[in-house]
């Protein structure tokens, strides 16, 4: 079974290092398509295979030791070498500083602290049914987005050629970081030993960077090192945390101890659960470190697709899902609770004001993970399920979000929501399955309103602090359906077309994911409830809770303690409710009219009307975004601050 | 009659247009909506849209420029409907008939079903008008 | 409640909903007009609307202008079927919100300066009562003990005496969905012309009759959402008094106001409404409700 393992993680970093020397892209597409089947028919391996640990090899430990302080080096050269290129910034001193910071205490941990380097513990990996959901997640969504890649990156390329900012091809590199980047996270999600998970956590790190910065323009520079230092601030907090939990045994740093111990061990064991969860906030780009995640965005598209909302940033929220049993019901708990729902409101407003489509799906990422990590701090079964639930659905239908947005982004070459209208009467297929997948994050009966649903009622069960939690969270689901409606509206604005319109060419490695991405949106969200049962209730009663309490699911509603879902039923109404209209109903050609300009329009079709001086003039209609009140400049000097002061007050209450 | 034409004399929904009127007819259908009138008993309602109307009370004379908003908006009203012209101007074209300006009554632009002559029309006049425009279009 | 009764009552419930709603916009119509000095349409006059439009030639100006109409009255009647089935409350809302959605959208996919103004401010009216039903399920769960409607029959107490905070902000809730001054800022109904015609500018005939058909079955069910305030108990009979009360509020309210900014029914929303409604849970919970 260690062969299953090996695979997923061994075989994609080998894969990407192959990918390096190779200049001829149809191999390099090979190669990917051939790590695609592997981790996909791998993950799903593991999955008719259960839990198991995996006891620890000793050559393994010293790779990882030794692998570590080179990523640390590496850190620490590339920061050196933009000093030297491009002088002295915040952001160069800031990794500089940070790496240090990181590396010194960990350094002091494992070469003087621990009785032996390097440190072993058993197990040091262990598969359960969290990791097996992440790896699936990992593995599936994130394969199909490098096979999207394939035909991205050309046409990236050609167009970056063609407008003369790219003298040769630079995909080596970029299928190299995105392959090493799946066995990084695969290795995340099942290592037990704390040691093995921070190596894990600093490779994906080194891939962010390495993808952020890969079109090599002075601001994708900037960006990647801002990425950087705010991911390396939660490195700090992992070394710190490594070096709190140490009590002299090995088994302090083994993950699973440290959530069985929990915080029955004494006053200060919640300091280094909230360390843990701030390396995870940073990873998931939470508030005040939101700035990395929304200036990634100038990366290319399956890069923002598979790091920065389907996969890596849920290794964020992943650590503290895992790490939640271990706060149950504690002050620290009811505090994440309240900070993920302040996220959730902040970055649903601020993406109301957002007219650049990525910085939109940034922010809703961004949004969703706080939200996942309100479930993760209300901590009942129910909740520690729908944040589960929610995490697989997030990343689903996020991932096609950006790959549609990049499929757009290459029709129109404009990444701008405004450039975006009226194209569904040319782009019919691809605004049909960007629609689609905006309304999966949005309504019933998609898996990710159940989630938002089964949140709403798991927060309505802790207590005096549950007002608070939500309203914001309800509050928050208001603002996340304006900017989701306001788009939707924007694709489909044109005028009537005369005649019907014509399907786009269908081009297999862009709409040929897309539509399998949908596909698993539409059937995970009719499957949910066994999906639930397979799955989720037995990472929950892995985890300690009792899943009776969560979800009980019948055959075909999905039942929690306080409220009942019926999934068929309601997907069956609504899908009759929509389908039997959109297939009946034809609007004939005759009825086709102008749009009311006050009888000055010119001709149906033609986006024109009669102005001064009797004048033919363009009819121009826009979204708004009501900039000057909820636009960044304005919001950010609230939001920032309000994030800084919750995370001290977070820290605060985990020490006392 | 049958229960659509019924509803459709019950339910007249306006669309008012001034083509070249001096007003003076536009404040006596003012007038018509005002409490002391009260055509709101009989079904009306002044909807500012082409869209949503059924019948379209035209003032004033038609001249080279405006015919062209006054057809836009005649065939932005779905059928059934019924064009009433308010006031001597629009019936003939009134004082200012043989204008240069002026190409004449509406109905040299779109078809006309009802005439109200008047200079200005009184209210009591624009209501008969409008009955009748009713009588005709539950006829078709 | 057998399942063969619920289904009969949600029967009932889809034939019979608009009946009542269009009934109580031509009562509503009837005595505006009184209160202005007129005499005002007879009570009936909404039914002669809705079929004169019906018989109108369709008109189309965007293209997924008609999908999004049957999507609208398709969705909300979903929604009035799982009230009189007695699902969950929070899902009722939730089918109702996407329903409430398609209004905005099919006005936002046309290409018409009117109608994106009337779409945008149809998505702000909605940003100002959504989060207050939704967070107005809460106490009545707590209280409830459960979110299914039928928890609230099985409770068997009325719930206002415990709620009445939260009445009043579904009170500022019902006058922003029913589009009433001075939140009539997306639309207006009795022509108050808003941007000519606001959200439903590009609509026309038939499915202008679906629009109309799809607000009074929206009225019906928010009215009886309202009327869940006291549905047990020996004086079940007040439910119906307590909705068409509120109605009636709605009528005062709306013929002594005029019409206010978007900006300011988004503060006095998010202020006034979810502050109270949050009051409710917070007294719920350190049990003083």
């Amino acid at each position: 079974m260690s062969i299953l393992v090996g695979l997923a993680i061994l075989f994609p970093i080998i894969a990407g290092l192959v990918c390096l020397p190779i200049k001829n892209q149809k191999a390099r597409g090979g190669i990917v398509c051939l790590t695609a089947a592997v981790l996909i028919i791998n993950s799903i391996l593991f999955l008719r295979q259960g839990p198991f640990p995996i006891p620890p090899a000793p050559t393994w430990d010293s790779v990882i030791l030794v692998f570590n302080y080179v990523i640390l080096a590496i850190f620490l050269f590339v920061a050196i070498r933009d000093i030297a290129q491009r002088g002295i910034s915040r952001h160069n001193i800031l990794t500089i500083v940070l790496t240090l910071a990181a590396g010194i205490p960990l350094a002091i941990f494992e070469f003087s602290w621990a009785p032996h380097t390097p440190l072993e513990v058993t197990p040091a990996l262990y598969i359960d049914h969290l990791s097996i959901i992440m790896c699936l997640t990992i593995s599936i969504i994130g394969s199909l987005i490098c096979v999207y890649a394939i035909r991205y990156m050309k046409d990236h390329e050609e167009h970056r050629m063609h407008l003369g900012e790219l003298k040769e091809t630079t995909q080596p590199r970029f299928f190299f970081f995105m392959l090493m980047f799946l066995g990084a996270m695969n290795g995340l999600v099942f290592a037990n030993n704390l040691l093995w998970l921070g190596f894990f956590w600093e490779m994906t790190t080194l891939a962010c960077w390495g993808l952020i910065s890969h079109d090599r323009t002075p601001i994708a520079i900037t960006n990647a090192f801002r990425a950087f230092w705010m991911c390396l601030i939660g490195s700090v907090g992992f070394s710190l945390a490594i070096m709190l939990l140490w009590n002299g045994s090995s088994d302090s740093i083994s993950l699973m101890q440290v959530i069985n111990n929990g915080a029955s061990a004494g006053p200060l064991f919640l300091l280094p659960f909230a360390l843990l969860c701030l390396a995870g906030f940073t990873k998931a780009a939470q508030l005040p470190f939101q700035s990395w995640l929304l200036g990634a965005m100038v990366a290319p598209t399956p890069v923002s697709a598979l790091l920065h909302s389907s996969t890596m940033v849920n290794a964020g929220v992943y650590l503290v899902l895992r790490i939640a049993p271990g706060f149950q019901g504690t002050h620290l708990s009811t505090l994440i609770a309240i900070y993920g729902g302040a996220v959730f409101l902040a970055t649903a407003i601020l993406a109301i004001s957002q007219s650049e489509a990525k910085k939109v799906l940034a922010y809703s990422t961004i949004g969703n993970l706080g939200l996942i990590i309100l479930c993760a701090g209300i901590n009942t079964p129910l909740a520690i399920a729908v944040g589960i639930m929610l995490l697989i659905f997030h990343a689903i239908s996020k991932g096609l979000l950006f790959l549609c947005a990049g499929a757009i982004e290459h029709h129109i070459w404009s990444r701008n929501i405004e450039d975006m209208e009226g194209i569904a009467r040319n782009l019919p297929l691809l605004t049909g399955i960007t629609i689609a997948g905006m309304l999966s994050m949005l309504v019933a009966p998609f898996g990710v309103l159940i989630a938002k649903w089964g949140a709403m009622e798991a927060a309505s069960s802790i207590g005096v602090w549950s007002t608070l939690v939500l309203v914001l969270l309800m509050l928050g689901s208001g603002a996340t359906t304006v900017f989701w409606a306001k788009w939707i509206g924007r694709f489909l604005c044109h005028s009537p077309v005369p005649g019907s319109s014509k399907m786009e060419p269908f081009i297999p490695l862009y709409h040929g994911i897309l539509l399998m991405l949908i596909t698993f949106a539409v059937a995970f969200s009719i499957l949910i409830a066994p999906i639930y049962n397979s799955i989720v209730a037995p990472a929950l009663t892995e985890a300690g809770y009792n899943a009776a309490l969560a979800f009980t699911t019948g055959a075909w509603f999905l039942k929690s303690p306080m409220g009942i879902f019926a999934a068929w039923p309601i997907f069956i109404i609504i899908t009759l409710a929509l389908l039997i209209p959109a297939l009946t109903t034809r609007a004939k050609p005759e009825a086709s009219r102008s749009s009311y300009m006050c009888g000055e329009n010119v001709e149906i079709g033609v986006d024109e009307f009669v102005a001064v001086a009797d004048e033919r003039t363009e009819l121009k209609t826009g979204g708004f975004y009501i900039e000057n009140v909820l636009g960044e400049g304005n919001l950010n000097r609230f939001v920032v601050p309000v994030g800084i002061v919750l995370l001290v007050i977070l820290f605060i209450v985990a020490m006392i | 009659m049958g229960i659509l034409s019924t509803s459709r004399v019950k339910s007249p929904w306006l669309l008012h247009f001034d083509c070249g009127s001096c007003n003076g007819c536009d404040i006596e259908i003012l007038a018509a909506l005002t409490p002391l009138y009260d055509i709101e008993r009989f079904g009306i309602v002044n909807m500012g849209n082409p869209k949503h109307a059924d019948v379209l009370l035209v003032t004033g004379p038609a001249n080279h420029r405006n015919y062209r908003v006054l057809r836009n908006l005649y065939e932005q009203m779905p059928d059934p409907k019924g064009v009433i012209v308010v006031g001597t101007c629009g019936c003939t074209g009134g004082v200012f008939h043989n204008c240069p300006n002026i190409i004449g009554g509406i109905d040299k632009v779109i078809p006309v079903d009802v005439y109200v002559p008047g200079c200005a029309a009184r209210p009591e006049a624009i209501i008969d008008g409008v009955v009748l425009a009713l009588k005709k279009l539950s006829r078709s | 409640m057998s399942t063969g009764w619920l289904i009969g009552s949600a029967v009932i419930a889809v034939i019979v909903a608009p009946l009542i709603g269009g009934l109580l916009r031509g009562i509503d119509r009837k005595l505006t007009a009184h209160m202005q000095g007129r005499i005002g349409p007879p009570i009936i006059q909404p039914f002669y609307d809705v079929i004169k439009l019906f018989g109108k030639k369709p008109m189309v100006a965007g293209g997924a202008q008609l999908a999004f109409a049957y999507a609208y009255l398709a969705l909300i009647i979903t929604s009035v079927v799982f009230f009189a089935l007695r699902q969950d409350l929070m899902v009722v809302l939730f089918i109702l919100f996407f329903g409430s959605l398609c209004l905005p959208i099919g006005a936002l996919s046309v290409k018409s300066p009117y109608s994106q103004f009337g779409g945008h401010r149809e998505l702000l009216q909605f940003l100002a009562y959504e989060p207050i039903l939704l967070l107005a399920a809460i106490p009545i769960a707590l209280k409830a003990g459960g979110f299914p409607i039928a928890n609230i029959f099985e409770y068997g107490q009325p719930l206002l005496p415990h709620l009445w905070i939260t009445f009043i902000a579904l009170l500022i809730a019902l006058a922003i969905v029913m589009r009433k001054s001075p939140f009539d800022i997306s639309s207006s109904e009795h022509a108050h012309q808003e941007l000519v015609r606001g959200v439903v500018t590009e609509y026309s005939g038939p499915y202008l009759a679906l629009i109309e058909l799809g607000h009074w079955y929206e009225m019906v069910l928010l009215l009886s959402i309202l009327g869940l305030f006291w549905v047990t108990g020996s004086l079940w009979w007040l439910s119906i008094i307590i909705a068409l009360g509120s109605w009636f509020i709605m009528l005062i309210v709306d013929n002594i106001n005029a019409r206010l900014t978007w900006s300011w029914m988004l503060k006095f929303a998010w202020g006034a409404g979810v502050t109270l409604v949050a009051l409710n849970i917070l007294f719920i919970n350190l049990g003083w409700m």
